[in-house]
C-alpha cells in the first residue's frame, strides 16, 4: 500500500498494463514531452514515441484510430484533454465502437477504453467543465466507469483496459490530484460492484466523484448536528449498475437520494432513482430525491459554484426525507 | 503485358458477378419479392473489382456502401443474400445487413452508415497493421460526397504524419445522393485535396478496369514496401438513383446523356479489350453471363423461400442475447 495521487495511481494503472501487454498503445494530445496535461501518465519516458502517441488536436481521430486499432487486434487507450471534447469524437464512441460486437452477432469486438476528464476545478467555463456521464449512458454496448478515490482509480483502470468491451472512463478533475492509499502490483476491481463508502440507518445517498467528497462531508455533519446516520455509496461503474447493494441499502434506510454535477433534468441520476423506486417501492418511506445543476450551461469562473451541487444542499435535501 | 490470361479473366467475372447481382436485384425489388436498403455499383464496377484483386487475400478493407464487387468478392453469395434481408443463414444473422456488413475474418472492416467517419478509423486499422508489424496494406473507398466530411482530413493527414499502409480510393461518381457536385466540390480534382496534406495522388478513370487495377497495385506495393498511404480519385458515372427505390427524377437529362457517353459501361470497355486480346470470346463471356445469372437467380430463389418461413427470420429472443452487447454479460449492463 502506499499513498499516491488519484492521478499517479492511474499512472501506475496504465504502466502497469502497457508492460504487461505490447498491443496497448497510450494516445492523446500534448502527451510527449510535455507529459499529459490534466493527467501525467509517466509514460512517454519509458515507452517513447513507438507506444505514446502524441496525436493531432483531432478529436474524433484520436477516438475513431483508437476503434480502427481495437478492431484490428490491438488495445488502445486513448485520451480526450475535456470530456467536454466526447462531442467532437461522438461519433465513433456511441455509433461504431459500441456496434461492433452487436452487427457481428457476437463474433468481432473493439476493446479500448476511452479516459476524459469531467468536470469542474478551476473556473474554465461552459465548455471546459461539464460532467458528462448521461451523454454516454445512453448508448448501449459501452461500459460507463466513474472512480472517486484513487484505490479505485487504479483498480477500475486496470479493468477497463483488460476488458474486451469498449469503456469510457471518466475521471473528474476536482478529484483526480486528491491523495488515497493504493494497493501496490496487481490490483482489479470488477466492474458492476459499488463501494458503500460509510455505513447508515436513516439514508441511502448514492454519489460519486465530487458530489461524492461533498456527500461524505454532509453525511458527517448530519450525523454530528442531527443524529441523522447518512449510508453513503459510491457506484463506481454506472454501466453496469451495481443495482443489488443499492437496494439492499434502501432496504435499510427506506429513504433514497442520488447526487451528481450534471444537470439534474434527463441526467442519471433520474434513472438511478427511478430503478429504486421501481424496484424497493415497498421500503421506501419517502419519494426518491435527486440532486443535480439546473439547466443552464455552466457559467465562468468563480460563479460555477452557484450552479453546483452544495453541501448545504444535500443536508437539506437529506432533512426533507428524514421529516417526511 | 502484366496480368495472366486466368487473371484478366478472373477479374471479369468479378466485374460480371457485381453487375448482375445488382440487375437481379433490381428485378426482385420490383417483383416486390427480394427488397432491402440496395445501393448499388451499376457502371461502378471496375473500382471494387481492382480493390478485390489487388489485394491480397488476408488483406483488409474497409467498402463504401456501394462496392457490390468487393463484397461479393470474398462471399458466398447465399449467406450474403440472407444477411441482406435479415434472415439467420446470413453472415450476421441478418443483424449487420450489407451496408455494416461486419467480418473481420474475412477482412472487413465494418463501413459507419456515418459517412465519412470510417476514415479515421480504417485508418486507425491501417496504424495496427503497421505497428502489429503484418507487412499487410489495406484499402478504404468511399464516395465523392462523402469526401467532404471533416474526419476525412483528420485522417489522411495523420497517415501521411504516421506514413500508414493504406490506399484511399474515392469513387468520383459525380452524384451525393441527388445533389451534384456544383453543391460539394471546389477543386479542379478531388485528388488534389490529398496533395495538400502531402499525400500522393492521382486521377484515374474509374471505368476502366486495367488502368484501375496497376494503380491499385502499384499503391498497395508502396504501401507495403514502404508503407505510404496514397490517395486515388476514381472517376466514373452514378448510372441508376442513389438505392433501389429511387428514380433519381431529379437529375437534369441532358446532363445525364452526356454522362453515359463520357463514361462508357465499364464491363462493355473490358470485354472490346479482352476480344481484341483473343483471351475470351462473346461466345465465352455470354456463358459466363448466362452462369453467373442462373447462380444468382437460384441464390435468391433459396432465400425466398426461406424469408417465408418465420422460424428463419431472428427473433427479439434470437437478438437480444447480451453476448451480442457486451464480452461477458452481467448484471446491470442490460
Ligand atoms: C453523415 C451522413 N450524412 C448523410 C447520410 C445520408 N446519405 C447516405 S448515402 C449519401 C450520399 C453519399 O454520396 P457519395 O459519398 O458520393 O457516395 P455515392 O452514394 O455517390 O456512392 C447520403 C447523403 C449519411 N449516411 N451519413
Ligand atoms: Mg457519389
Amino acid at each position: 500500500m502506499s499513498k499516491m495521487l488519484y492521478m499517479s495511481a492511474m499512472a501506475q494503472a496504465v504502466q502497469e498494463e502497457m508492460e504487461a501487454d505490447k498491443n496497448i498503445v497510450y494516445m492523446g494530445e500534448d502527451i510527449g514531452k510535455f507529459g499529459g496535461t490534466f493527467f501525467k501518465n509517466g509514460l512517454f519516458p519509458i515507452y517513447g514515441k513507438e507506444r505514446v502517441i502524441e496525436m493531432p488536436i483531432a478529436e474524433n481521430l484520436i477516438v475513431a484510430a483508437a476503434l480502427g486499432m481495437a478492431t484490428a487486434g490491438m488495445r488502445p487507450i486513448c485520451e480526450l484533454m475535456y470530456a467536454d471534447f466526447i462531442s467532437l469524437a461522438f461519433d465513433p464512441i456511441c455509433n461504431e465502437a459500441p456496434k461492433i460486437r452487436f452487427q457481428s452477432a457476437g463474433k468481432a469486438s473493439a476493446p479500448m477504453t476511452l479516459i476524459s476528464f469531467q468536470g469542474t476545478i478551476d473556473g474554465s467555463g461552459s465548455v471546459h467543465s461539464q460532467c458528462v456521464e448521461a451523454w454516454i449512458a445512453n448508448v448501449p454496448g459501452l461500459k460507463l466507469v466513474v472512480p472517486s478515490i484513487a484505490s479505485d482509480a487504479k483498480g477500475l483502470l486496470k479493468t477497463a483496459i483488460r476488458d474486451n468491451d469498449p469503456v469510457v472512463y471518466l475521471t473528474h478533475k476536482s478529484v483526480m490530484y486528491i491523495n488515497g492509499d493504493v494497493p501496490d502490483g496487481e490490483y482489479t476491481i470488477p466492474f458492476g460492484k459499488a463501494r458503500v463508502a460509510r455505513e447508515g440507518r436513516d439514508v441511502t445517498i448514492v454519489a460519486w466523484q465530487r458530489c461524492y467528497m461533498v456527500a461524505m462531508e454532509a453525511a458527517q455533519e448530519l450525523e454530528e448536528e442531527f443524529g441523522i446516520s447518512v449510508e453513503v455509496i459510491d457506484p463506481r461503474t454506472l454501466i453496469p449498475l451495481d443495482k443489488a447493494t443499492i437496494l439492499e441499502s434502501v432496504k435499510k434506510t427506506g429513504r433514497f437520494l442520488v447526487v451528481h454535477d450534471a444537470p439534474k433534468k434527463y441526467g442519471v441520476g433520474g434513472e438511478i432513482a427511478s430503478m429504486v423506486a421501481e424496484e424497493a417501492y415497498h421500503d421506501l418511506k419517502s419519494a426518491p430525491l435527486r440532486l443535480g445543476a439546473p439547466s443552464i450551461p455552466i457559467p465562468f469562473f468563480k460563479l460555477e459554484e452557484q450552479v453546483i451541487v452544495s453541501k448545504q444542499q444535500i443536508k437539506e435535501a437529506v432533512k426533507k426525507l428524514v421529516n417526511e | 503485358m502484366k496480368y495472366t490470361n486466368n487473371e484478366l479473366i478472373s477479374m471479369y467475372k468479378t466485374m460480371v458477378l457485381g453487375r448482375i447481382y445488382d440487375d437481379v436485384l433490381w428485378e426482385e425489388n420490383q417483383k416486390g419479392r427480394l427488397y432491402s436498403m440496395f445501393h448499388f455499383s451499376t457502371g461502378q464496377e471496375a473500382i471494387g473489382t481492382a480493390a478485390a484483386h489487388a489485394l491480397r487475400e488476408n488483406e483488409p478493407f474497409m467498402p463504401s456502401h456501394r462496392c457490390r464487387p468487393l463484397h461479393l468478392h470474398r462471399l458466398d453469395i447465399y449467406k450474403y443474400l440472407a444477411e441482406q434481408v435479415g434472415i439467420k443463414d446470413g453472415y450476421n444473422m441478418g443483424i449487420s445487413g450489407d451496408p455494416h456488413l461486419t467480418l473481420l475474418d474475412k477482412g472487413f472492416i465494418p463501413n459507419p452508415g456515418v459517412l465519412g467517419q470510417g476514415c479515421p478509423i480504417a485508418t486507425g486499422f491501417a496504424f495496427a497493421l503497421k505497428y502489429m508489424k503484418t507487412g499487410k496494406a489495406m484499402v478504404q473507398l468511399m464516395g465523392d460526397g462523402t469526401y467532404n466530411q471533416g474526419a476525412v482530413y483528420e485522417a489522411m493527414n495523420w497517415a501521411v504524419v504516421q506514413k500508414l499502409p493504406i490506399v484511399y480510393v474515392v469513387e468520383n461518381n459525380a452524384f451525393a445522393m441527388t445533389t451534384t457536385q456544383d453543391v460539394y466540390v471546389g477543386t479542379e480534382a478531388l485528388s488534389d485535396r490529398a496533395k495538400g496534406l502531402g499525400m500522393d495522388s492521382i486521377t484515374v478513370n474509374g471505368n476502366d478496369i486495367l488502368a484501375m487495377r496497376e494503380i491499385m497495385d502499384i499503391a498497395l506495393d508502396r504501401a507495403r514496401i514502404s508503407s505510404t498511404p496514397t490517395m486515388i480519385e476514381a472517376v466514373t458515372y452514378r448510372r441508376q438513383g442513389h438505392f433501389a427505390g429511387d428514380t433519381a427524377d431529379y437529375r437534369d437529362k441532358s446532363f445525364h446523356e452526356q454522362m453515359l457517353l463520357k463514361h462508357p459501361d465499364p464491363i462493355l470497355n473490358y470485354e472490346k479489350v479482352l476480344i481484341q486480346r483473343n483471351i475470351l470470346t462473346q461466345d465465352e463471356m455470354d456463358i459466363i453471363k448466362v452462369e453467373t445469372r442462373k447462380m444468382i437467380t437460384g441464390a435468391c430463389d433459396m432465400v425466398y423461400e426461406k424469408m417465408q418461413n418465420p422460424a428463419n427470420k431472428p427473433s427479439i429472443q434470437d437478438i437480444i442475447k447480451p453476448e451480442f452487447t457486451y464480452a461477458s454479460p452481467m448484471e446491470g449492463l442490460i
